[in-house]
């Protein structure tokens, strides 16, 4: 019982200090960018790293989710309405609400705070991260900040991306499956303004926390290999538990505000 | 200007690794530190150059302590020490060339008013120093352990700083190749009139370049003396560091 307490009361305080220190990397984060000392030439270079490296990924996978999605509405509006004609409509409204920011989020968590993780890991237990620091170069400048420029404006090109094609994809396995017309699928009726206001403050808020989420797993990464291994590890984790999170806080919040307006 | 360390201690969480260390090194001077695995030799490098911070007792440089300064209010007394890494840590992504140029432009950015055509000078003459003229477009995958080694050192004395720190510069290196570390380690001494701090627990190359060696065992400094009186130490952990003998308390 003792040693169980033990371990509770340890994970407590561990957890409590990653959060400390994920905290204190945030506000380091802002000042830098407030302050403006990454390079600009680093922002474009990693912008188009992430984006382009992803976009097939995140293609594929928006692909397979708006086929199912699509074809198991249409399955069951056919079952128990034998009414078609909002599945495109209300696909479009999950899809910027929910679909295209959080899977997109989740995939370029997997696929660039992974890989984020994995360099400043490796750069960590390398002692470059201290190089830097005797050379006068603060590690945030030069290894988050620009990276988190470059996550929000992927964020926001592949969300917009991933929306479009997941809705292109849904309309056509609606169409191909259940002969639904392309003029009664591609809909834009249910979408109102905050819809896209919510899409848009989850592109951001998902572009920002992954690098940010990421370069602090490589951040507190000790050890050779494996303490990079676990540093990858621990940013998919971590990124995909923040995103939920903020998915949950961001979507409340919208929800609250559409039904204050009415 | 004298690197000083008073009062230091440190630990990771509850386990001290050591306390009270109390020592200096003088412009001119070769300082050796030696010691078993794990006695903290690498962390005292990392707390008389600012990366870490002591739990007690403060470094000096010059009489300006490193504590309760932010990292961008470091930098200004960092810049005088270089430092060779154990595993060099050179920029992955940059060429050899760039790291070397790397402390020269981080100086520019700190407000030193040095052109982009002394930089290429002084990157150029470091690199040949060492060597590694041919190498400088190359990176830093592609050469060999004793090439990362020189490329190292190129880029902590750049800048030509007043102290220089090395982390085992010879680990893993043929003893020709560490030969020639150490002659490039004493010219860079001779040349500036720098101190410097090598860890190192191969005695047979260290000793020779040393003026004096500390060894840091069990959370002290129990030797402070010439090469030549460390055979003679009256402490049985340094006697037997010494002689590598199997019987002792290592």
């Amino acid at each position: 019982m003792i040693a169980l307490t033990q371990l509770l009361g340890a994970q407590t305080i561990w957890l409590f200090e990653q959060f400390l220190g994920l905290r204190s990397l945030f506000w380091r984060t802002v000042a830098s960018l407030l302050r403006r000392r990454f390079r600009r030439s680093e922002v474009i270079e990693h912008a188009y790293n992430f984006a382009n490296k992803s976009l097939l990924f995140l293609f594929v996978t928006m692909g397979f989710v708006g086929m199912i999605m699509v074809f198991q509405a249409c399955f069951q509006a056919q079952r128990l309405l034998g009414d078609m004609t909002l599945i495109g409509p209300a696909f479009l409204q999950l899809v910027i609400r929910e679909f295209a920011p959080t899977i997109g989020g989740l995939m370029i968590a997997t696929r660039v705070g992974a890989g984020i993780a994995a360099e400043i890991g490796s750069m960590n237990v390398t002692e470059q991260i201290d190089a830097l620091r005797m050379n006068g170069a603060d590690p945030v400048d030069h290894l988050v900040a620009p990276r988190i420029l470059a996550g929000v404006v992927t964020m926001l090109s592949l969300g917009i991306f991933g929306a479009l094609f997941m809705f292109l994809v849904g309309g056509v396995t609606a169409k191909a499956a259940f002969s639904v017309p392309y003029s009664t699928f591609f809909n834009m009726g249910l979408i109102k303004p905050l819809d896209v206001m919510s899409f848009l403050n989850k592109c951001v808020v998902y572009g920002f926390v992954i690098p940010l989420v990421a370069a602090h797993a490589g951040f507190v990464a000790r050890g050779g290999s494996e303490g990079v291994g676990s540093a990858t590890t621990r940013s998919v984790i971590e990124c995909s538990l923040w995103i939920l999170m903020f998915d949950l806080g961001i979507g409340a919040f919208y929800f609250i505000l559409q039904r204050a307006i009415g | 200007m004298t690197l000083a360390a008073t009062n230091l201690g440190f630990g990771f969480g509850r386990r001290a690794l050591f306390s009270r260390l109390a020592l200096s090194i003088a412009p001119g001077e070769i300082v050796g530190l030696i010691g078993p695995p794990e006695a903290g030799k690498s962390v005292l490098l990392k707390l008389l150059s600012g990366l870490l911070d002591p739990s007690a007792g403060e470094v000096t440089l010059d009489g300006q302590s490193f504590a309760g300064k932010s990292e961008a209010e470091r930098y200004p007394l960092r810049r005088h020490i270089g430092m060779l890494f154990q595993n060099t840590a050179l920029f992955d992504s940059l060429t050899i060339y760039d790291n070397v140029a790397f402390p020269l432009r981080a100086l520019v950015r700190m407000g030193d008013a040095i052109d982009e055509g002394a930089i290429d000078r002084r990157v150029k003459e470091a690199l040949a120093s060492v060597g590694l003229i041919d190498s400088a477009h190359q990176f830093p995958h592609e050469l060999s352990g004793g090439m990362k080694k020189r490329a190292g050192l190129a880029r902590a004395t750049v800048t030509k700083p007043r102290y220089c720190f090395y982390d085992e510069p010879t680990a893993g290196l043929d003893p020709v190749t560490s030969a020639k570390i150490y002659a490039l380690i004493r010219a860079h001494i001779e040349r500036d009139g720098a101190g410097a701090l090598i860890i190192s627990n191969e005695l047979d190359t260290l000793l020779p370049a040393c003026h004096r060696v500390l060894m840091l065992y069990d959370g002290a400094l129990v030797f402070s003396g010439t090469p030549a009186e460390l055979e003679r130490a009256s402490h049985p952990a340094v006697r037997q560091f010494a002689t590598g003998a199997n019987e002792g308390p290592l």
